[in-house]
């Protein structure tokens, strides 16, 4: 049942059922509620949590719900129904329910849930009853008040607080230490101060944590000079690692100057644990001179720390700080380097193309170079970042191109096609083959004539399955069949060598019209064994049933035996492709292919596909040849499959199969 | 690409050994234990230590470990506070139940350690603003683990938006699966070999329910719902895209709401249902939690086109499909949050903020926390990211439960 269709019920009830008959069914329900055990229908706990969403609005209601709540923390109630009834006073509690909830307070067992209640309500009385308790509980219960008074900034508690902050139980007064800082009084104040002079190692992080939060409240107060005194105490050596980084962290934002001098004074000292977080901070700082004065500091730190100082100035996004990441390009330890590498990258923008081409030609090293190529793929800025990148590929001066051509393929630009286009020209095969995955991923269809024209004119001829690949790729972006083939039958009329006519032969199947399938026929017979061979494997490739009675001839004919088995297992693929609509002429095609079988391989294979036409016809196919016992698993495979598929609309036909394979 | 450093620069002195970040695991169930070879890749990481509060899950992971290093060496704790304690120990992974999230990062960040934690960051909106608070307090490095923000195809699908390759973004559409229901149950003695206080921490002490406990996710104490739990990725995403991570959507109000039969089953939160969410700028948010685990995905609409992450393939979709060229190929899935936890290690080292540090982690999970109660009250809400208050009192005594004693910290 749905919350909103009982909700729906729920108001039905009200509106038509008489009132006394309303009135049973509620305290019923707050019955059921009142002695709600897990295991026991929940319905009573989601009714009262609807009640309580409608009192959002309805003053009313809320005061009965409040009040039907506050009989659940009375009397014999369960412990899941008081801790209900807790959660929903939470919501809507007032000062009504304290009493009740102050008595749960004096149970360590249900304390918890109380405050739970209380936390949250508004009331005065809340924090009365709360005070009270810190003069009646103990322990957990205790424990869990103060820090209830301490979320509520409770000022009246903190004279008991200042008692139970020295309190022998560890929880007890590490709970009252932290809800002084929260509360922040000048009492509070002084009572921190005293405990931080004390020095107690049981209570150090407790009287820590009090200490920052009682900063924080002076700072947020506008008292930041009290506040940095809290904190420069917490920076001495005696605190933990952790205190004083938060302290220095603090300080900075305090600092007049953004902390700028003491970011400075940390750089040129020898404090390990502030150092990284003083360098992680430089980003931040806003002064007028700032990005001189950290980078001044560069060359006295050693290098893990110089490569953290290049990623913060990067971030400073300013000319001065720019230019000392620059000129750590040049730097004598290569994790600087790569540090300004990565840094420019992820900072820069177009302007940072002709510097990270400068560096590629000074790398290192493959990582540097792998590390400028992400760089420059990284930079923002868009088609002004591509143009930067072409220009850069114009020059001749400006060192290796191959990166670049990675970078340019890997931004994805379509600016970047035509300058692809030129480089498959590259008599270089790693360049070419670069040039042409690039034009295969970025090239759109009104490029596919050029990138054919590309591919024959290949001349590294390590590129070559590169570049037919990426044509292929290309070719199928144009979307008429006709045009495709139009492109190809066109460079083929003008192509000269032999390797060319092949490569463009290999793309007939990808075009896939009646005169692509004649080019591809010419081209079976031309004068060049190589063509021939190109064309043939292209045959087999097609990708209709255009070429079916080519292959047959090709497979029945044929005296190469290489030549037969492709042309078989092209045969068998586009059968395999008809049956989803399998009829008399599929199983006729593959009776042909099984008489032309010259070999057991040969009629697994066709037994392989004919086991997916699911057709009587194709069934008792499958059946004749049970009686070949080289082929007589994939005949028996295929009879099952076949008499599933089949056992609804022929059960007869199906029976009989599977009856024939249990004779055997 | 990482940072190599010297121990020295680890902000821990000369002590620190082969610049390794020491690392311990808290809460070592289902998740630990399928990140936990993500963790082990990493080279610069020594896996520690384990705590957990059940025995046979604890065991498991040490065994694990041990396993992997050769070595008896990992340490087992029953009480994570027992590893907090442990001063080798640089970093913690905290992969609890969702009801421990916040408060055992509160803890560790208070002990001097960083943290990786799994995702929502926190239960209330309140305990995630104490979070965000307590990390600079300690200077505690924090990376939520939203680690879609590391993963290929989502950097990708941000990547697109925010060139404006399918115009103004006008709506964000995310799903997630159907929730579970589950079936009433009577309360048992606490199994052998749990330590149930533990295990239930901060949440208002309850009797152990084996199938409450089993199925935490779908309580309000506990989990909130999978609109919480996995929303929280995709609302994560949107915050990402759309440049909010400071701040959030001011308006929230769900429909179609389909709740568990509260005759047949005591589990609390939402089987399916509709949340939204706007901002300021006009921006809709619309978190379905419907259809099946494989259904889950995050689509963003614009006035010239749309882009779409499938998130149990990781399989990109746009319109226009000419998007889908400027794509590299390569990158892992988000199911390997290596990249996330390399983050991680290099801001450990630098002190900077990783991809998701607190506020990021807050001010997604504030949205599907904001959801949630709008669905509670069965009411709109208005919402001021700045105060990070409500429209409605009640709806903002909501934003906070007051934790049980001793398992908090602030």
């Amino acid at each position: 049942m749905k919350l909103n269709l009982f909700s729906a019920c729920l108001a039905l009830a009200v509106v038509v059922a008489p009132f006394a008959v309303a009135a049973d069914s509620a305290s019923a329900t707050l019955e059921n509620l009142r002695h709600y055990t897990s295991g026991a229908d929940a319905t009573p706990l989601r009714r009262y949590e609807q009640l309580v969403a409608q009192a959002v609005n309805d003053t009313n209601l809320r005061q009965s719900v409040e009040a039907d709540l506050d009989r659940v923390l009375t009397g014999d109630a369960t412990f899941e129904a008081k801790r209900f009834a807790c959660k929903e006073l939470a919501v809507i509690g007032t000062s009504a329910s304290v009493p009740a909830l102050a008595n749960l307070l004096k149970d360590e067992a249900t304390a918890g849930i109380a405050c739970l209640a209380l936390a949250n309500n508004p009331s005065p009385e809340a924090l009365t009853a709360l005070r009270a308790a810190l003069g009646t509980t103990r322990g957990l219960a205790l424990a869990h008040v103060i820090h209830t008074l301490g979320e509520r900034r409770d000022t009246k508690a903190v004279a008991q607080l200042i008692k139970l902050a020295r309190d022998t139980d560890a929880t007890v007064a590490e709970s009252a230490t932290v809800a002084l800082g929260k509360i922040a009084t000048p009492g509070a104040a002084r009572s921190l101060a005293a405990l931080r002079r004390d020095e107690s190692p049981a209570l150090r992080l407790g009287v820590a944590d009090g200490s920052i939060r009682l900063a924080e409240r002076l700072a947020a107060g506008g008292q930041p000079q009290r506040a940095a005194a809290i904190y420069t105490e917490l920076l001495a050596t005696g605190w933990p690692e952790n205190v004083r980084r938060g302290a220095f962290l603090a300080l900075l934002r305090l600092d007049r100057d953004g902390g700028e001098r003491r970011i400075v004074s940390v750089l040129e000292g020898t404090d390990a644990a502030l150092k990284p977080a003083a360098i992680a901070a430089i980003s931040g700082i806003r002064g007028m001179d700032a990005s001189q004065k950290f980078a001044a500091e560069l060359p006295k730190l050693v290098p893990a720390e110089q490569a953290l100082l290049v990623e913060s100035l990067a971030e400073r996004h300013d000319p001065v700080a720019q230019a000392a990441v620059q000129a750590q390009l040049q730097a004598a330890d290569a994790s600087v380097r790569l540090a300004a590498i990565g840094a420019l990258g992820r900072n820069g923008d177009a302007a940072m193309v002709p510097v990270l081409a400068r560096a590629l030609a000074t790398a290192q090293s493959d990582q540097e170079t792998a590390a400028i190529e992400d760089s420059l793929t990284a930079l923002n800025g868009g088609e002004l970042v591509d143009r930067a990148l072409t220009a850069q590929l114009r020059n001749r001066m400006a060192g290796p191109k191959t990166p670049l051509l990675v970078v340019l393929a890997r931004r994805g630009s379509s600016l970047a096609v035509p300058v692809l286009l030129a480089e498959t020209a590259s008599s270089d095969a790693t360049t070419a083959k670069i040039a042409f995955q690039g034009v295969g991923r970025l090239a759109g269809a009104e490029q596919a004539e050029a990138a054919v024209r590309a591919l024959a004119g290949l001349r590294a001829p390590d590129a070559r399955a590169e570049a037919e690949t990426a044509v292929a790729q290309v070719l199928s972006r144009v979307g008429n069949p006709a045009r495709r083939s139009a492109i190809v039958r066109a460079a083929l009329g003008w192509v000269i060598t032999a390797e060319a006519r092949c490569s463009l032969v290999q793309l007939l199947p990808t075009c896939g019209d009646a005169d692509a399938l004649a080019a591809l026929k010419t081209a079976m017979a031309d004068n060049e064994p190589a063509v021939r061979e190109a064309a043939t494997r292209a045959l087999a490739e097609w990708p209709d049933m255009a070429a079916w009675d080519m292959l047959v001839a090709l497979y029945a004919q044929t005296d190469n035996e290489a030549h037969r088995v492709l042309a078989l297992r092209g045969l068998v693929r586009l059968a395999g492709e008809e049956n989803a609509r399998p009829d008399a002429v599929l199983v006729a095609r593959y009776r042909q292919l099984l008489a032309g079988a010259q070999s057991d391989d040969d009629r697994k294979l066709v037994l392989g596909a004919l086991a997916g036409a699911a057709d009587p016809d194709a069934l008792k196919l499958a059946e004749e040849m049970l009686a070949n016992p080289g082929v007589r698993a994939e005949a028996e495979l295929a009879v099952r499959k076949i008499a599933d598929a089949v056992k609804a609309t022929h059960p007869e036909a199906a029976a009989q199969a599977r009856q024939q394979l249990e004779k055997r | 690409m990482p940072l190599l450093v010297t121990p020295s620069v680890l902000g821990r002195g000369a002590t620190a050994p082969n610049s390794r970040v020491v690392l311990g695991g808290i809460g070592m169930g289902n998740r630990a234990m399928f990140i936990l070879p993500n963790f082990l890749a990493q080279p610069d990481i020594q896996y520690a230590a384990v705590s957990d509060a059940r025995a046979d899950r604890l065991k498991a992971a040490k065994d694990a470990i041990d396993t992997h290093y050769r070595t008896p060496d990992c340490r087992a704790f029953p009480d994570f506070r027992e590893l907090l304690a442990q001063p080798d120990i640089d970093a913690v992974y905290i992969a609890t139940g969702n009801r421990w999230h916040s408060m055992a990062s509160m803890f560790a960040a208070r002990a001097g350690k960083d943290i990786y934690c799994e995702k929502p960051i926190s239960l209330t909106i309140r305990e995630g603003r104490q979070l965000v608070d307590m990390c600079p307090r300690y200077g505690a490095i924090y990376q939520a683990g939203t680690q879609r923000r590391s993963t290929e195809s989502y950097q990708f699908a941000r990547k697109m938006v925010r060139q404006g390759r399918i115009g103004r973004v006008h709506t964000v559409e995310m799903q997630v699966w159907t929730g579970a229901v589950v079936p009433h149950e009577k309360a048992v003695p606490v199994p052998a070999g749990w330590n149930y206080d533990e295990w239930l921490g901060p949440v208002a002490w309850q009797p152990f329910v084996l199938g409450r406990v089993n199925g935490w996710p779908y309580f309000w104490d506990t989990g909130e719902g999978m609109h919480t739990d996995m929303g929280t990725h995709y609302t994560d995403q949107m915050q990402w895209v759309l440049g909010t991570d400071d701040t959030g959507p001011v308006e929230f109000e769900t429909s179609d709401m389909v709740w568990p039969d509260p005759v047949k089953y005591m589990s609390e939160t939402a089987i399916s249902g509709t949340f939204r969410c706007h901002y300021a700028n006009g921006v809709e948010g619309v978190l379905y939690q419907r259809k099946g685990f494989t259904d889950r995905y995050i689509r963003y609409i614009g006035d010239e086109g749309w882009i779409q992450v499938d998130d149990e393939t990781d399989v990109v979709t746009a319109e226009p499909k000419s998007i889908l060229q400027r794509r590299q190929t390569g990158g892992v899935g988000w199911a390997n949050a290596s990249s996330h936890i390399r983050n991680l290690l290099d801001c450990i080292r630098s002190r900077r903020p990783t991809l998701c540090h607190p506020e990021v982690g807050h001010r997604a999970q504030s949205i599907v926390e904001s959801m949630t109660i709008s669905a509670r009250l069965n009411r709109k809400l208005r919402w001021d990211p700045v105060k990070e208050v409500f429209d409605c009192e009640e709806a903002n005594r909501m934003l906070y439960r007051e934790p049980r004693a001793p398992w908090r910290v602030s």
